[in-house]
């Protein structure tokens, strides 16, 4: 690379930290669809308990990614047969 | 054999899940397949051989249920991750692994007849790349504003003569510079150009960076096509200023949506522009501006399109369902 050429993208100048401005991608509706989701499944599993969890909304445009926190990774927490992880019931 | 649905996606996909309890709804059977867990399910696919006896039927097990693939006639494919291993697993083996894993599901599931797939992940990966879209929708007939790709400083800095300050920057691919934990991600919107000087424009040489006319707004339109079915909302982005450049800013709070009317000429160009990638399914990013001229912007393969069936702005559920379950 030659001496002085600019190492950083010329976007980086707008780049910006979500928590700082409260911006991400997904529009807040589809947090509220994934507490709704994950509110329905706690009421219906008594094997889930404790605080709901948080949904975070960390991604950005067409590639978004909706972190959610991980569950059913207890393989002894019953699994959900031909249903959403996060949603209905559990058989 | 009764017809299954399969939905293809990540079990952090609040999306599929919002569909999944759609399918519900209209009590259609459907299995989830989230492909972070794929090396957990079962396959099993046979051919050829020379005894003249009948190859065993192919089939997957999914979270203890057990399909013949000649039973699943439509897939909804979203947002799939690498599937996962056990990390006593050493690191090239899980790789090699993972690799398998993928040509076996993606090989069999991905070439077997008679599936209706929304979407399909070739003509997914076909249709991703943000200046083929825009040459294949100018060529097609929609209006395109006058974009530059370029990692060459002094045509920047013509480009953005050229448009007299009115110049707008966006990523070419996605907007998020992921971070080690979502806190420490960022993110780049569309953001509208002031004069930049010689000097700030010597930093395209660094990454190519993608220079687009700025189109005066009347409102931002995203339409959704199922197959032949086409769906437009307008979003009234112009009605507040955080969101005049990029619609999707402050979580499009306080956003209003109303149903927008395209041109037929409009629509017809989008259908074509979406079969053109054997899509069966796209989120397409219009902006119409003060004269009501339609301007192309990007069409999304897998875009976002529960959050406008929450907020009342079409039932676009409906028309993914009926897509699947066409015979």
């Amino acid at each position: 690379m030659a001496d002085g050429q600019p190492l950083l993208p010329f976007l980086s100048q707008f780049f910006e930290t979500p928590t700082e401005t409260g911006l991400t991608d997904e529009p807040c509706t589809t947090a509220t669809l994934g507490t709704e989701t994950l509110t329905e499944t706690r009421e219906q599993s008594d094997s889930d308990v404790g605080p709901a969890p948080r949904v975070e909304i960390a991604a950005f445009g067409t590639e978004t990614t909706v972190r959610k926190p991980p569950r059913h990774s207890d393989p002894d927490i019953p699994r959900l047969v031909g249903r959403p992880l996060w949603g209905a019931r559990v058989l | 054999m009764a017809p299954v649905i399969l939905v293809v996606s990540n079990a952090e996909d609040v999306t599929a899940d919002f569909f999944a309890m759609r399918l519900e709804d209209a009590h259609i059977d459907y299995v989830r397949l989230d492909t972070e867990n794929l090396a957990q399910q079962s396959l099993s696919f046979g051919v050829g051989g020379t005894s003249g006896a009948p190859a065993p039927a192919a089939t997957m097990t999914v979270l203890g249920r057990r399909i013949p693939l000649d039973a699943i006639t439509a897939v909804y494919y979203r947002r799939p991750l690498p599937p996962t291993f056990s990390p006593a697993v050493p690191a090239p083996i899980r790789e090699w692994m993972e690799n398998e894993v993928r040509s076996a599901w993606g090989g069999t599931l991905g070439a077997w007849p008679n599936i209706r797939w929304m979407n399909h992940p070739l003509a997914v990966s076909g249709a991703s790349y943000k200046p083929e879209q825009l040459g294949r929708a100018y060529k097609i007939g929609l209006s395109v504003p006058h974009t530059l790709l370029t990692t060459d400083p002094g045509e920047a800095a013509a480009f953005c003569d050229q448009h007299a300050g009115a110049v707008v920057v966006k990523p070419v691919g996605h907007g998020e510079i992921r971070g080690d934990d979502p806190t420490t991600s960022q993110l780049v919107f569309t953001n509208r150009l002031a004069d930049p000087t010689d000097e700030q424009l010597a930093s395209v040489a660094a990454c190519p960076t993608l220079f687009q006319q700025a189109i005066e707004k009347d409102v931002d339109v995203r339409v959704t096509i199922a197959g032949d079915a086409l769906l437009a909302v307008a979003l009234h982005s112009q009605e507040r200023t955080v969101s005049t450049i990029d619609c999707r800013r402050n979580n499009m709070s306080g956003m209003r949506y109303s149903a927008a009317s395209l041109p037929t000429v409009v629509e017809e160009q989008l259908l074509a522009l979406t079969r053109s990638y054997g899509l069966l399914y796209a989120a397409i990013d219009l902006v119409r501006d003060q004269h009501d001229r339609y301007w192309f912007l990007e069409i999304n393969p897998s875009g976002q399109w529960a959050w406008l069936e929450q907020v009342g702005a079409a039932r676009i559920s409906d028309l993914l369902i009926s897509c699947l379950t066409q015979t």
